[in-house]
């Protein structure tokens, strides 16, 4: 026999390849072994497992809160309240305005209260102006208003919409402070309709004792 | 010259080597292109998810855009501090390119709504202490560096929630 030099390293590098690729697989079997995400997940308790929350379920409850809660005008106005912006400084349920130096009251005003600031003073008396600014309709625009006074509530619903369209600035408190925030005008970005919806939409958030 | 091939490709080796310790091993920080701060915002008393939008009634929770900062933020003002790097971007109405850090492989859902709308899970179980971050993110802060599986499904176990593989994994 004799010694066949290519023959010889053929085999060599046959048995190579092939311890390779097994240590190979073997690293792959420990590692399955090791760890699996299924094994992480033993068992799945299909029986004891709770319910989800239900979205409509959450809707319903806030409906019960208060019957516009679901008023498609009044939605709208919430969802452009949150997403344009108005909620950074006066918080997302209209509760709590931010800190803002120098200003006049301290906190940027809260609108969960505007029904009152719009002399609204009974549950009644919003659901006399709420239908029509959820449709999108100004008051100044309403012909007839189920209000015992309602030339008043028109006159300080016109101002709310004109601060909202051409903004306002901040009141100092210290006349050589700095210049608090301003209230931006929203003229560029939100349509009339629109802006009556936002304020539909506050007129809900008015914390009524419930009675 | 083989010795200096080999030498060569050792150094080579080693150094793509090395790069992936590092990326894996914490480094890989990012630099955000403002030097934003959640605290001195939520001090003031602003609500995470009035900038975050998506985060009660979305998948994703969103970064909010330059005409936000313009709300309150005046290049001409003192007040609020409008930082250089800040004024450049609402000079020009350019949106800030911010680099967006937290987030899932492909293969997984996940959705804020679930969570913290109808959950009523607080941000920080999930993000830590962002409140009280004064450096914009440099890195994901999920507890494990990255929203493992184990993050989830501890959770998900904890509280009777599925841990049925399909339902993250769609
Ligand atoms: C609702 C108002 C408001 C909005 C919206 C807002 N900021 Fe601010 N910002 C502030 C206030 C208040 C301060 C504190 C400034 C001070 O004390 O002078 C501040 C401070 C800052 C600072 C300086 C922080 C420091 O370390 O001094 C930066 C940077 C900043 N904001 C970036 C942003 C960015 C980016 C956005 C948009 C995503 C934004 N802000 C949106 C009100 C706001
Ligand atoms: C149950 C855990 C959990 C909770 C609670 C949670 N998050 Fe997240 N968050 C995640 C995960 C997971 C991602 C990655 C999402 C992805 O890849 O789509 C993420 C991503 C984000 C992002 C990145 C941008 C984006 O569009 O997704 C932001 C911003 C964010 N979360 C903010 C919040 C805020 C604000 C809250 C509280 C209101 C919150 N998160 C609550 C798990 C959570
Ligand atoms: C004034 C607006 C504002 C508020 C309020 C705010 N954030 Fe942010 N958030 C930002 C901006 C801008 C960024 C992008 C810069 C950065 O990464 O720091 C960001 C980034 C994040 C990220 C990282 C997103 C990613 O994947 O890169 C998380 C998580 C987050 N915020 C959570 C929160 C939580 C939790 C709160 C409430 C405690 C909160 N934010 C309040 C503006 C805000
Ligand atoms: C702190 C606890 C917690 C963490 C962490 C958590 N979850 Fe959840 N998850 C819940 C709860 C509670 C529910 C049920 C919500 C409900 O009642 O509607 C849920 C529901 C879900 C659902 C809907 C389940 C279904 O049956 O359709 C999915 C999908 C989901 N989570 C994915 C994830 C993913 C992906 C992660 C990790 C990035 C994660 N969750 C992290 C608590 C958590
Ligand atoms: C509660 C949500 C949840 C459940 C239930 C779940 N996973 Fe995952 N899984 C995740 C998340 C989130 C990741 C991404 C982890 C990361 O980013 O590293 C992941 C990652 C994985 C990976 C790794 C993929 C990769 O890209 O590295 C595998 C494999 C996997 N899951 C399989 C499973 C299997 C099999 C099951 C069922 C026994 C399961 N998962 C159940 C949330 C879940």
């Amino acid at each position: 026999m004799t010694q066949d030099i290519g023959a010889r390293n053929l085999v060599r590098v046959f048995l190579g390849v092939w311890s390779a690729l097994g240590l190979f697989y073997a690293f792959l079997m420990f590692r399955s072994l090791l760890w699996s995400p299924s094994f992480y997940i033993d068992h799945t308790h299909y029986e004891s497992q709770r319910p989800l929350a239900q979205p409509a379920a959450l809707a319903l409850q806030a409906e019960a809160k208060n019957k516009f809660a679901r008023d498609p005008g009044v939605r709208r106005g919430r969802e452009l309240f949150r997403r344009e912006g108005c909620a950074l400084c006066h918080g997302l349920g209209g509760k709590k305005g931010i800190l803002s130096k120098n200003y006049v009251k301290d906190r940027v005003p809260d609108l969960a209260t505007l029904a009152e600031r719009l002399l609204l003073y009974e549950p009644e008396d919003v659901e006399a102006v709420l239908p029509a600014l959820a449709a999108g309709q100004s008051l100044d625009k309403v012909d007839k208003l189920d209000l015992p006074n309602p030339a008043p509530v028109v006159a300080k619903y016109a101002d709310a919409r004109k601060v909202i369209l051409d903004g306002n600035p901040g009141g100092k408190k210290d006349e050589k402070g700095v210049q608090p925030i301003d209230m931006p005008a929203w003229k560029d970005t939100l349509t009339e309709p629109d802006i009556n919806r936002i304020i539909a939409y506050l007129l809900t958030l008015y914390p009524w004792e419930e009675g | 010259m083989p010795k200096t091939l080999a030498i060569l490709v050792l150094v080579g080796v080693t150094a793509i080597g090395g790069w992936f310790v590092v990326s894996a091993w914490g480094g890989g920080s990012v630099q955000q292109p403002v030097a934003y701060n959640h605290k001195v915002h939520i001090d003031a008393g602003m609500e995470c998810a009035a900038c975050h939008t998506g985060a009660e009634e979305g998948t994703h929770a969103g970064i909010p855009t330059t005409d936000k900062c313009a709300l309150c933020h005046k290049v001409d003002r003192p007040y609020p501090k409008t930082p250089k790097d800040l004024a450049f971007y609402l000079k020009a109405n350019k949106e800030i390119p911010w680099r967006q850090l937290h987030r899932t492989r492909r293969h997984v859902y996940f959705s804020h709504q679930r969570h913290v709308a109808l959950a009523g899970i607080d941000c920080e179980k999930c993000h830590g202490d962002v409140k009280k971050k004064t450096t914009p993110f440099d890195r994901a802060a999920f507890p494990d560096r990255q929203a493992g599986m184990n993050l989830c499904v501890d959770c998900h176990r904890k509280e009777k929630v599925t841990t049925d593989c399909m339902a993250c994994h769609r």
